[in-house]
């Protein structure tokens, strides 16, 4: 499959379409939630600041980690000619290239998403006194992280197959456990700490999260890669051995 | 010749060489040689604490002449490695074995703590003064006396709410340059000046911060005739023409209620020619007062300091009348109202965004947007149209679509419905009295963003600075203390750095004395109302009203430098001062608000015009005006 047919698909397919729909849906409705109401004047006299802009990109954030995780995992496709396992036990696609076209679909999903959410973003800049600096952070940061979730989905499907409940639970914990241990061990290096402060003023290197996390990518993807090359390397040994049988 | 002897005369001429070399090499650079700094602080050391002081550093440079940097730094509040400080650092060049005089002006607020002054040449520090100021600081008034003979201590029973009264006698040369290093004193008191001469800075600033509140008065006798001389002449509000003897003289402070003092009595004769006699000897005036913007010009024609003066009972009296208690120092003058606890809070501030509310966008501009955008994006994701649709169709229409959203977005909420940038609230007041010439401007630039941001703010004249409320540093931390700014003698004012937070307003009070030639004449007869103005400032002044007892009468715009001359029929006009803003919500809210914070205006009548922009030459990098920026001018009329 290449770039383009991969694009096809999420281009396509109604339930991938749907899911950017619901997206844009969830982030509508963050912002609308948060929106100032009361007068200027009472945030001049309180000092209190509206949250608005990091409110809409922690949701962009989550909505970003959940949509990579399931795309990567490929969850919402309904090609069978799409179906990972097929490709790599029943096809002679270079493994090498299988993996590095879904790394670019990947990214040019990613930043289909990202283009798709960025007006809520820029609605909410002013109010939530951001500036286009730190907007551009931000669709970094979520892009890159969403990015790295995806990966985690390539890898844990290509590892647990078809099956769904245990393929989800896992998912689940590897990007969940993943976020709150950098969250907690290395706030630094956490996109939720960084998109949430950038909303509040500047932050100190502010694209170190988005760093590690393209880093934790292309190591997921080379994971996703070994994986591929011990599945068709199992594949062969089982049409090896129905042809000594046969 | 051997290779011995070769080598031996080559080494020979190698050590010639280099010792060449070596004297003719350029010296090495000298560390700068020391110098000797030394301050005086307030006047003869005494400095009232919360007001500015001046402060004039002596550098004596030994050695060569120099390029040098000198930083005075004040600092105030508890102990502490970093106490808050106010700096300001000034080039200047130190002639060889000469001494500089630097005059600068500082705050010198409550809990002042030390004064640290550093000079600096090629990098090096090569002088450094470091003062305790708390000995220094005294809470009382201060009646500055300019004498040959300390006379005047007698002064000190008048004492003042503020506590005890100090005497201090400053010398000719260590006078301010500037009117706001007159801040801390109540009083200035011009006996004799001992045929010196004062330069015309000094006469200056003696007449600006008159114009701010101060109170200047000049004893006669004998040494009034070195008063023109000295260079007073422009503040006299008489002509000094020669000497005479009266006897039992009347002394007024006030319309009535004379008393003479007992005895022959040495006194000038002069001719009024600014001001107005209140007390005379027949054609002789004794006690002349002229109002200059709101402080006073005083001539005694005769001598306190000798008697029968004083001995005499009546004189505490005069004195106690003449300096009408304790003055308002220059940079509070502008509020009579306790400080405000946040800059939204000053009434000036408040009373125009009352009456021009900035708000956030509303929510139903952004259902609107919200609604167009999902209105796009559904057909395109989920409708029917989209599976006979190719991808590469659906890919173009997305990104098209999403584009055009953002840039809605950007339009819409980042530029039409609310700005992000730097935002500038801004009032002034120029307050001026008829036929003075002066007006005291004081200007409140209140400035927020709704992102953090650093701001430069830039006045083109040598201002006094006050940050007038405590502004929030940070998101989460606490209040901070306001800070003064004062480029003293300098052509302008620079604050660097203004550092903004998130939604976090800053206000700022320019104070100066400028020029603001506009005379106004007002006769008020029982039905009828004659004005006419005389605007010979640069400026146009709109929508201007005479209000005389509460009525207003519109004397439209005035143009620079025109006369206008009305004739209104009392009947014809409506009563109230509203009228005065000429329906405008801002000009109103700015009427009520400085009515309010100054108190109802004395006096029979006053001109209320109105400028457009600041009235002071001020620029706040990237800044647009949020809420307008009235300019109210003020002119009293007061019969002398």
């Amino acid at each position: 499959m290449s770039v383009r047919e991969g694009m096809h698909v999420y281009l396509s397919d109604r339930r991938t379409l749907r899911a950017c729909l619901y997206l844009a849906a969830l982030l509508a409705l963050a912002l609308l939630a948060v929106w100032p109401r009361g007068p200027l004047e009472a945030a001049l006299r309180t000092g209190q600041v509206s949250a608005t802009f990091s409110v809409v990109a922690i949701c962009l954030l989550v909505a970003g980690l959940y949509l990579g995780a399931r795309f990567g995992a490929e969850d919402f496709s309904t090609d069978p000619n799409v179906q990972l396992q097929e490709l790599v036990t029943m096809t002679p696609v270079p493994l090498l290239s299988l993996a590095a076209e879904r790394l670019t679909v990947g990214v040019l999903h990613t930043l289909l998403l990202l283009l798709l959410g960025a007006p809520f973003l820029v609605a909410a800049m002013a109010v939530g006194g951001a500036d286009a600096a730190q907007l551009l952070q931000t669709l970094v940061l979520v892009g890159s992280a969403s990015l790295a979730a995806r990966m985690t989905g390539l890898l844990v499907r290509s590892a647990t197959g078809a099956r769904r409940p245990l393929r989800d639970i896992i998912l689940f914990f590897c990007v969940t456990g993943a976020a709150a241990a950098v969250f907690l061990l290395a706030p630094s290096a956490s996109a939720f700490r960084v998109v949430g402060a950038l909303g509040r003023g500047s932050v100190r290197a502010p694209l170190l999260p988005a760093a590690a996390d393209a880093a934790a990518a292309a190591v997921l993807a080379a994971g996703a890669l070994a994986v591929f090359a011990v599945m068709r390397a199992r594949a062969g040994q089982r049409q090896r051995g129905a042809a000594d049988r046969g | 010749m051997g290779s011995r002897g070769l080598l031996a005369g080559l080494l020979a001429r190698s050590a010639c060489a280099l010792a060449l070399l070596s004297a003719l090499a350029p010296a090495p650079a000298r560390a700068a040689a020391a110098v000797q700094v030394d301050a005086l602080v307030g006047f003869n050391g005494t400095a009232r604490e919360g007001r500015f002081t001046p402060i004039i550093l002596s550098i004596e440079n030994p050695g060569a002449r120099m390029r040098a940097r000198v930083t005075v730094t004040v600092t105030w509040g508890a102990r502490g490695d970093q106490p808050p400080g106010w700096t300001i650092t000034r080039d200047t060049i130190l002639d060889a074995g000469a001494t500089r005089r630097l005059p600068f002006v500082t705050p010198f607020p409550r809990d002042v703590r030390a004064l640290q002054a550093v000079v600096t040449a090629q990098g090096a520090e090569v002088g450094r003064l470091d003062t305790d100021l708390r000995a220094l600081s005294t809470p009382g008034r201060i009646v500055a006396a300019i004498t040959s003979d300390l006379s005047f201590d007698g002064l000190s029973a008048l004492g003042g709410s503020a506590g005890a009264l100090r005497v201090v006698y400053p010398r000719l040369d260590d006078l301010p340059q500037t009117w706001a290093g007159y801040d801390g004193v109540d009083a200035v008191i011009v006996h004799d000046t001992y045929f010196q001469q004062l330069r015309a800075d000094q006469v200056q600033a003696l007449e600006r911060w008159v114009v701010t509140g101060g109170v200047l008065v000049f004893t006669g006798g004998a040494a009034a005739l070195q008063h023109e001389p000295a260079g007073f002449g422009p503040l006299l509000p008489v002509r000094v023409t020669g000497l005479t003897q009266a006897s039992g003289i009347p002394v007024s402070a006030g319309p009535g209620g004379a008393r003479r003092i007992p005895g022959r009595v040495e006194v000038a004769q002069s001719t009024v020619t600014r001001g107005a006699a209140l007390a005379s000897a027949g054609t002789l005036p004794v006690v002349v007062r002229r109002t200059l913007g709101r402080g006073a010009v005083w001539f005694l024609a005769f001598d306190p300091t000798i008697p029968p003066v004083s001995t005499w009972d009546g004189t505490l009296s005069l004195w106690r009348a003449i300096m009408e208690g304790d003055r308002l120092p220059a940079l509070a003058a502008a509020s009579r109202s306790p400080q405000p606890e946040s800059a939204i809070q000053d009434p000036w501030i408040a009373g125009l965004f009352s009456a021009a509310p900035a708000s956030f966008p509303p929510v139903t501009a952004l259902l609107v947007f919200l609604g167009v955008y999902l209105a796009v994006l559904v057909p395109l994701l989920v409708g029917r149209t989209q599976r006979r649709m190719k991808g590469r169709v659906r890919l173009l229409l997305l990104t098209v679509a999403a584009t055009c959203a953002c840039a809605a977005a950007w339009v819409v909420f980042n530029r039409l419905l609310f700005q992000p940038g730097l935002q500038v609230v801004d009032a002034a007041v120029v307050d001026s009295r008829s036929g003075d010439g002066l007006a005291l401007v004081t200007e409140k630039v209140a400035c927020f963003s709704a992102a953090a941001r650093e701001a430069e703010v830039r006045l083109g004249t040598s201002s006094a600075v006050l940050e007038a409320a405590p502004w929030r540093e940070g998101s989460n931390s606490p209040w901070v203390q306001p800070h003064l700014y004062l480029e003293p003698g300098a052509s302008e004012t620079v604050i660097h750095g203004l550092d903004l937070e998130r939604l976090t307003f800053r206000l700022l009070t320019f104070q100066d004395v400028e020029p603001f030639p506009v005379t106004v004449h007002v006769q008020a007869a029982d039905s009828r109302v004659e004005a006419a103005v005389s605007n010979g400032s640069a400026r146009s002044l709109l929508g201007c009203s005479i209000v005389v007892s509460g009525r207003a009468y519109p004397l439209g715009d005035i143009a620079a430098g025109a006369t206008v001359r009305k004739t209104f029929d009392v009947s014809e006009v409506t009563a109230g001062d509203a009228i005065a803003a000429g329906g405008d919500r801002r000009r109103a809210a700015l009427l009520s608000a400085v009515e309010g914070d100054q108190g109802p205006r004395a006096g029979p009548a006053r001109l209320v015009g109105w400028m457009d922009g600041p009235a002071l030459p001020l620029w706040i990098t990237d800044a647009r005006a949020a809420a307008g920026r009235p300019g109210l001018a003020l002119v009293s009329v007061e019969s002398e």
